[in-house]
């Protein structure tokens, strides 16, 4: 535990910033404690020591250095110039990190500490209106917690502003202030953000004042919704990036406020987000996670359907990684209706979404949807069979299961037609495949005779080939064996390295190369005073099979052929 | 080296093999054979009859051969049996048949074993030896061990075989499950011969008899090891390094020149015997099987199945080839019956050709460029048996495929002809797409393919893709030249006439118009040793083993060569 002879001491080495990084996580808040009444007793400058230009940048000492300062400040007695200059060096050196912001958390927290430090931080404000400061919205929305309707009108004010910096954190604020519960205040404000975005200066004053009306009805709910939604149907009509960033804000973090309407309208403000926007994308996945797959599967689609063709700059379904998880490890039948849904588009980047929602290695119970409710004639589920070998041939397992549904439905005049279709493309690749169909068809199921007829053609074009077996004499030369070994390891440890690098396992811990053993031992140290705690840890193994389809070796032209050919047709008329 | 012969001798078959090997064995040792084996002609028990005087007094040699060990069904039971043999020259053979000229001379019946005497049949034999023998009457039985002690004083004798041949020859042998490592030493064991043959037509003569008896050896030991890849190969540049040997030794009235003439038959029908076997054997059976023959290549990895399939292509049609110049021989001499063994086996061979294309889709796919030889090697074949609707289907879907395969960047046919750039073809770079199609066989192959059999709609394409995503390629057929005829049969150097103008358009006739004019200008296609003595398939023979383009005049093979070059 440093003791305060302990921090003055380091300050006059000019060690002191090494120490606080050093202090252990339990050990800071003691740490603030010291900081603060040294600095109170003027026995040090803490706000000067956070100021050095020794401060390092955004890396762990840094917010460990951060967070003391946060735990100090509310206790620190100095003028508001002083913090918020503080503030605006620590927030400048957290640089792109989310949490570089958390200092002006901490700066609002002591404002609201005294009524007299935001008034002091409005004189600063006001003293000179173009000069560019970042504590605006902190002062206002810390003022309101001692005098809401001066600090409203205040806010109202600044809003009207020329200099963009005021108004649009007054703008910021005007959402998120404490309000007297006073209906009048309120409408005034609501129409002031109806002002903005009916004719708004910039882009960015309409995303945030779309932003403080989402807050509003976040805050205020039955309240304000009737005059929340119109503002906010008409903000979604071809909102900017900005402001379609804030719908999907608003829309992830209070849509149990939404009405219909509303629902509805920042769907399709967000659903022409596109790859330009990354944080847009981010949002809108987090949404989609936390949204009902299921009882709102048409909005859902439709939201893809923009979302993964919108031109050039179209994302690609990896980008919607969380929505992507819940779906693969979701009901089969649901994660069924998806895929089928897509690849019934037709679309190429919508079909290969398709394939990427199926989860490797294995298929989910009830993949094998029932396609009744989708009401396809034969040409349309001669159609989807193209689009499933198309785009999901090399999921063996989530293949068989569509096309299992595909052989339910068809009917029984173009059943021979599909069956062909079937063996040459998919069985012929993936043998083993009839098992599974086997195993999921039940008695009177609708693909029995079918599968029976797969089967029973797969057997003989399998049974003649094992019949003639390997050609002793067509055998490469031990060269060529040789060369294919070693190409086959090269390309086993690019592999290798490039799933490390994707590793977030990789990322966290340290790696340590085991050159010999079948396990580990290590020491774990309990504490400075007991004996070392043995531990042994085998090791195990793991790894990852693909099956290749067996025209990639007997036909690869030909089955990619096909396999163009199968992308490329185009839905029934 | 002596037990490697005695086994190869008790593997040899009757018909066609040992009966074959016999009288080289003898001729090599001073005898004077007088009578071969021949089908179809009654020889009353003897399969080659001989005269000479290995002990020192001239004697007739009478001999009737049985393969394998001699066992007591082998020995008296049936009218094939050696006893029924030996009565038959006993009471019709030396009575009737043998010239008068020997009538005076001893004769010597000898049981020709490939393999042993059993103890079981011993009594039976020697008692009755002992029953017919008499002053000029006598029984000798040449079994295995004795034949190979013919062949190592004869035609492998010490100091015609120097110990680095044989251990060459050893090798070959030794690693016939190895086929590329048993090829490369018998290469070098052919090489030598020729390389050591001194300058007489008779050295030249045992040089190819002795080629001639390693192929046997090589070949018997790859058949018991059910792996004649090696033998193939041995046998088409056994068949060329020999040409190449005796090539000018051929004409003329000469006892030498007959010789030899019959001993490069002999190695021509023994190549023919190889591959008929690699066919049957190892291609028929899975030529009807959907993937049967892709299925068959043991390797994961496609480029393996690709290579085996378009070389096996080229053999098969390189057979069919040999096969129509039997047909065309036959029928110059009004030998040829309608429904001949010739032309059934050129039918059976079309139809299997067609088998293979047709189940086997890798082979609309071409990886190498140079795989265009093999192409056009089974067209020819093809073209020549009317099989125009097999050629048409296989050059359209290979030409659609071959260009989607480019604009894929997929698995397009590159220049490369080497497997270690093969397996990292096709690269990603921005250059290597235009470095790998730098030339072309291939496409102007396929080109031509399209315009003879008048597939417009191919030809169309072709033309749209050489004036756009191919208009780098440089497109190129091949002539041989003055200085062919010098390397063609060795591969000894680069030879032969790079022809690029070719312009591939919509109309056939104006394609082939300039290729035409190449065929009738350059004269050194018939100028080949090859093609001037009738043999034109050993042009193909050469082009498919040295990885050499199939001369353009072969285009015109319907015209028959051999009118040409009589």
């Amino acid at each position: 535990m440093i003791t305060r002879e302990g921090i003055l001491a380091a300050e006059s080495t000019g060690a002191l910033l090494d120490t606080i990084a050093s202090t252990p996580y339990d050990a800071a808040d003691q740490l603030a404690v010291e900081l603060a009444e040294l600095h109170n007793e003027g026995r040090l400058d803490v706000l000067k020591v956070f100021r050095s230009d020794e401060l390092p940048s955004a890396d762990p000492t840094f917010f460990s250095l951060q967070r003391v300062f946060r735990l100090a400040l509310p206790r620190i007695r100095c003028r508001v110039a002083e913090a918020a200059a503080t503030c605006q060096v620590l927030f400048d050196k957290g640089g792109d990190d989310l949490a570089a912001s958390l200092v002006y958390d901490a700066l609002r927290d002591w404002l609201q500490r005294s009524s007299s430090r935001a008034d002091e931080g409005l004189t600063l404000v006001r003293h000179d209106l173009n000069k560019q400061t970042a504590i605006t919205r902190h002062v206002l929305v810390a003022g309101a917690v001692h005098e809401p309707k001066k600090y409203a009108e205040e806010a109202l004010d600044l809003s009207r502003q020329p200099q963009r910096h005021i108004r649009q954190d007054a703008l910021y604020a005007l959402g998120r202030m404490a309000l007297e519960d006073d209906g009048s205040i309120l409408d005034r404000i609501t129409k002031r953000l109806d002002e903005v975005i009916e004719s708004p200066d910039s882009d960015c004053d309409a995303a945030i004042a779309i932003g403080a009306a989402l807050e509003l009805l976040n805050r205020f709910s039955e309240r304000v919704v009737r005059v929340v939604e119109p503002l906010l149907v008409k903000a979604c009509s071809d909102p900017p990036p900005i402001t379609r960033h804030a719908i999907a804000v608003g829309l992830h973090g209070g849509h149990d406020n939404y009405t219909e309407a509303m629902i509805d309208a920042s769907f399709s403000a967000i659903q022409h987000a596109d790859g330009d926007a990354p944080g847009t994308i981010d949002i809108i996945d987090a949404i989609l996670h936390q949204w009902d797959l299921d009882g709102d599967r048409k909005r859902v689609l439709r939201l893809l359907r923009h979302l993964l063709r919108n031109g050039d700059r179209a994302i690609v379904l990896e980008a919607l990684d969380s929505f992507q998880h819940k779906l693969s490890n979701g009901p089969g039948d649901l994660l069924g209706w998806y895929v089928i849904s897509l690849l019934l588009t037709g679309d190429h980047r919508l079909s290969r979404a398709a394939y990427g929602l199926l989860p490797h290695n294995d298929a989910p119970a009830g993949l094998d949807v029932d396609l009744t409710d989708f009401g396809l004639g034969s040409a349309w589920i001669r159609f989807l069979a193209g689009r499933i070998l198309g785009y999901c041939l090399t999921n063996r397992a989530g293949a068989s299961a569509l096309l299992l549904s595909c052989l339910r439905a068809a009917p029984s005049e173009s059943r021979a037609d599909l069956e062909r279709l079937v063996l040459s493309n998919f069985l012929i690749n993936y043998p083993d495949a009839i098992k599974w169909f086997e195993t999921a068809v039940s008695p009177n199921d609708p693909a029995e005779i079918s599968v029976k007829r797969l089967s029973s053609s797969l057997a003989r074009y399998m049974e003649a080939l094992q019949r003639t077996g390997f050609c002793a004499a067509f055998q490469p030369s031990s060269r060529e064996l040789l060369l294919q070994a070693h190409r086959q390891d090269d390309l086993g440890r690019k592999i290798w390295k490039e799933a490390q690098k994707r590793s977030v396992l990789s990322q966290l811990v340290p790696i340590s190369v085991l050159l010999y053993g079948s396990g580990s031992v290590h020491y774990v140290h309990a504490d400075k005073d007991s004996d070392p705690l043995r531990r042994e840890m085998p090791l195990k193994s793991y790894c990852q099979e693909i099956e290749i389809p067996r025209l990639e070796v007997l036909d690869p032209v030909g089955l990619r052929y096909a396999i163009v050919l199968f992308r490329s047709e185009a839905p029934p008329t | 080296m002596k037990l490697i012969l005695v086994e190869y001798l008790a593997s040899l078959k009757e018909r066609g093999e040992l009966d074959v090997i016999l009288p080289d064995l003898l001729s090599e040792i001073g005898m004077s054979v007088f009578s071969r084996p021949a089908i179809g002609t009654r020889q009353y028990g003897v399969d080659v009859g001989a005269v000479g005087s290995p002990d020192g007094e001239r004697k007739v040699f009478l001999i009737s051969i049985k393969p394998g060990d001699l066992r007591r069904s082998g020995w008296n039971t049936g009218q094939q049996s050696l006893r029924a043999s030996l009565d038959e020259i006993r009471d019709a053979y030396i009575p009737r048949n043998l010239a008068r000229r020997y009538q005076d001379l001893p004769v010597v019946i000898v049981l020709c074993l490939g393999g042993e005497l059993h103890e079981a049949v011993r009594p039976n034999v020697e008692g009755y030896i002992d029953n017919h023998t008499n002053e000029r009457l006598e029984f000798e039985v040449w079994n295995g061990d004795m034949l190979a002690d013919l062949l190592l004083s004869g035609v492998l004798r010490e100091n015609a075989l120097p110990e680095t041949w044989r251990s060459d020859f050893r090798k070959s042998l030794a690693l016939v499950d190895e086929p590329d490592a048993s090829f490369a030493h018998f290469c070098r064991l052919v090489n030598s011969i020729g390389d050591a043959c001194e300058a007489t037509a008779s050295a030249r003569l045992t040089a190819i008899r002795q080629i001639y008896l390693g192929l046997w050896t090589l070949y018997v030991w790859g058949r018991n090891a059910d792996n004649i890849e090696a033998s193939y190969l041995c046998s088409e540049r056994a068949v060329l390094i020999a040409w190449e040997l005796v090539k000018g030794d051929l004409r003329g009235k000469s006892e030498a020149a007959r010789q030899i003439r019959l001993s490069v038959e002999r190695l021509i029908n023994l190549h023919g015997l190889i591959a008929d076997d690699y066919i049957s054997s190892y291609v028929e059976p899975r030529a009807k099987i959907p993937h049967g023959l892709s299925a068959a290549v043991p390797s994961r990895a496609s480029l393996d199945v690709n290579l085996r399939l378009f070389d096996l292509v080229g053999r098969v049609g390189s057979r069919g080839l040999w096969l129509l110049h039997s047909a065309d021989l036959l029928t110059r001499n009004d030998k040829l019956d309608d429904d001949g063994e010739v032309l059934l086996a050129v039918q059976r061979t079309a139809q299997l050709l067609a088998d293979i294309i047709a189940n086997n889709p890798i082979l609309f796919t071409p990886i190498k460029d140079s795989q265009a030889i093999d192409v056009n090697i089974a067209c020819l074949f093809l073209k020549r048996v009317g099989s125009d609707s097999v050629i048409r289907e296989w050059i359209g879907k290979t030409a659609e495929a071959t260009m989607f395969a480019f604009r894929s960047n997929g698995l397009y046919p590159c220049v490369h002809n080497e497997y270690r750039d093969l397996i990292d073809h096709p690269r990603q770079d921005d250059d290597y797409r235009v470095e790998a199609t730098a030339g072309s066989l291939l496409t102007p192959t396929l080109a031509v393919w399209a315009a003879v059999t008048q597939d417009a709609e191919t030809l169309g394409r072709l033309a749209d893709f050489v004036a756009g995503d191919y208009a780098h390629s440089t497109l190129q057929l091949w002539y041989p030249g003055s200085d062919t005829e010098t390397h063609l049969y060795r591969n000894s150097g680069a030879h032969g006439l790079a022809f690029t103008e070719i312009e591939i358009q919509r109309s056939g006739e104006a394609l082939l118009a300039p290729i035409e004019l190449e065929c009738k200008t350059n004269g050194a296609f018939t100028s080949l040793s090859a093609v001037n003595f009738g043999l034109w398939p050993l042009v193909i023979l050469a082009s498919r083993h040295y990885r050499v383009p199939a001369p353009p005049q072969f285009w015109r093979l319907g015209e028959s060569i051999n009118d040409k070059a009589r």
